[in-house]
């Protein structure tokens, strides 16, 4: 390689670096690519608000099935009026506390005008909860807050961490992959990692859950 | 369901007896009712309403209140319990005097009332939580709409129209902040859940500035507001949108007609300070000392023909503790105005976000 080369390739690097660093904090960027799924039977007006506002929102009137948010990373819910499939005297929270239990990575949101005490204490169990006639400032601070930790790596991590910790794998397995997964995140490179989980982890879910994890947040900074 | 049981309960479904508040039930019953008297509580209960007497000698009593069935039990009514049987399986620990029946009628009778007025509660609870969600669902249409005017009417070209969408959002942030009051003093959860959020203490307090102008302009009070220059952003949870509306409110409500009320927001290296300022009723030093209690009016401020119920500044205080943000009353010593009697000087609120609890 010559040096005109050499040099070329060594600015090219970190004007790439930069860049990356510069789109990866891009709030604009990542309201376009982190996708929300709004659930309620009768409100559309904020879903047209939020999409002038550059959301990657999806809108259904109800959900019937768990894995109906898969696809998505961020789910809202209404609590009165969506998800009577379900039966749960919690309406719409009944399919929240599971979608958070089934894809622990996702973030999920109820929203209502109510304030049942019921309901209220269990809010624990999900994200969070934003009150119906929340103004389309407040829908936003809050969604981009939410988009950024979403979108930070240690958010991933500390849920993957908690579910080895309670599959008892040991904590200086837990730190290696740690150092690991970190790494593949960074460098768009799974194969260490993969072959790091399969010696330690034999629970399959876990496993997948892992690398299915990286994948989001790689597809969230893909080019 | 809450109860107000003075005598123990028999709970079908799970075969114990839980005590009453004034008569407990004997330990021997709380050991044989899931054997050997599981029979004669299923027999009691397709009997009438009314007094029985158990194979152990104790009283029972069957409630029939509409569709539900209460079984009193483990109890001794003078004369009509079996003494031979039931004395000798008193133990000295157990409390469980023998009771005239005057007393068992007056404990049912008091058990029913509370049930009576628990479901009655209970009713309106429900009542209330429905038409709150109902209200804001509506404010949220009505919200929304008027936002999807104010970006698609040109504000040139509609200039009336983006003002009128202006005033109806206002309208409904002021309709949202007034439920959050409610909301924050008896289920504040949903206010603090999720974590904090940004916001900005300039911006809140000119919003609700905007919220306020109608009910302000009502009673010719001016309501100005004025910074040093930047005012970062904080994270706070979202009651602290509360902050302004109560200040302002009660700004409104204590300020007479023609004065001003004026915000400053100050940023500093080290805090962020919001200073409220209008003239009030005056308190003294040992009113002061009281303000952010609940349930706490000022003489001046009872002498007033205003409603208010002394909790707007005891929540205030409460959302200020929940962010380390002190708060501070003060009420000048010098009379400005006297009106009906009613004795009025400046009136400061001053509310310190220290910065070192940004982030």
């Amino acid at each position: 390689m010559n040096f005109e080369m050499f040099i070329y390739k060594s600015f090219s690097k970190k004007y790439n670096k930069i860049l990356k660093a510069t789109k990866d904090i891009n709030i604009t960027e990542l309201r376009s690519r982190v996708r929300i799924l709004v659930v309620d039977d009768e409100e559309y007006d904020v879903v047209t608000l939020l999409k002038i506002r550059g959301y990657n929102v999806f809108y259904k009137t109800d959900i019937y099935y768990v894995e109906e948010s898969e696809p998505f990373d961020i789910i809202i819910l209404d609590i009165k009026g969506v998800g009577k499939r379900f039966a749960s005297p919690l309406e719409g929270f009944g399919y929240a506390k599971e979608i958070k239990l089934k894809y622990p990575h996702k973030m999920v949101f109820c929203y209502s005008g109510t304030s049942d005490v019921n309901i209220s204490e269990q809010l624990k169990y999900i994200d969070g909860f934003i009150k119906k006639d929340t103004n389309i400032d407040n829908w936003s601070n809050k969604l981009d807050e939410n988009i950024k930790t979403y979108s930070d790596v240690n958010y991933h991590w500390n849920i993957i961490k908690n579910q080895l910790e309670k599959a008892k794998i040991a904590i200086k397995d837990i730190n290696e992959i740690e150092k690991l997964y970190k790494e593949s995140y960074n460098n768009d490179e799974f194969d260490y990692l993969k072959n790091s989980l399969m010696n330690k982890i034999k629970d399959a879910n876990i496993f997948l859950n892992i690398l299915q994890s990286l994948t989001t947040l790689i597809k969230l900074f893909a080019h | 369901m809450e109860e107000f049981n003075m005598l123990p309960i028999y709970r079908t479904g799970i075969g114990e007896i839980t005590d009453g508040i004034a008569i407990k039930a004997p330990m021997f019953c709380k050991n044989k009712c899931i054997n050997k008297c599981e029979s004669y509580y299923i027999d009691v209960f397709n009997k009438k309403h009314g007094l029985n007497t158990c194979p152990y000698g104790f009283n029972t009593y069957l409630l029939k209140n509409g569709t539900d069935l209460t079984l009193f039990t483990g109890f001794r009514v003078k004369g009509e319990y079996n003494k031979k049987k039931a004395d000798p399986k008193i133990e000295k620990e157990d409390i469980n005097p023998v009771i005239e029946h005057e007393l068992m009628d007056k404990y049912i009778n008091a058990y029913i009332k509370y049930y009576k007025y628990q479901n009655e509660y209970n009713g309106l609870c429900g009542f209330i939580n429905e038409l709150v969600h109902d209200i804001r669902k509506f404010n949220a249409h009505i919200l929304y709409k008027s936002d999807i005017i104010l970006n698609k009417a040109e504000q040139d070209k509609y200039k009336a129209f983006h003002e009128h969408a202006k005033a109806i959002s206002a309208m409904s942030s002021y309709v949202s902040l007034r439920l959050d009051a409610y909301n924050f003093i008896y289920n504040q959860n949903p206010l603090i859940t999720g974590g904090k959020s940004i916001y900005n203490l300039y911006k809140i307090f000119d919003k609700n500035k905007r919220c306020f102008n109608r009910k302000a302009s009502e009673s010719d009070i001016k309501i100005s507001i004025s910074n040093n220059g930047l005012c970062p952003d904080i994270k706070a949870y979202d009651c602290i949108e509360l902050v302004p509306f109560i200040l302002i409110d009660n700004g409104i409500k204590y300020t007479p007609k023609g004065n001003n009320i004026s915000i400053y927001v100050e940023d500093t290296i080290n805090y962020q300070k919001v200073q409220v300022e209008s003239l009030g009723p005056k308190l003294s030093s040992e009113e002061l000392d009281q303000i952010f209690n609940k349930g706490f009016r000022g003489d001046g401020a009872k002498k007033l023909s205003v409603d208010g119920s002394g909790i707007g500044l005891f929540t205030l205080k409460n959302i200020c503790d929940l962010h380390n943000m002190d708060v501070n009353a003060w009420s000048e010593p010098k009379v400005y105005k006297t009106i009906s009697g009613v004795e009025y000087s400046k009136f400061i609120f001053s509310i310190i976000h220290k910065k070192m609890d940004v982030g």
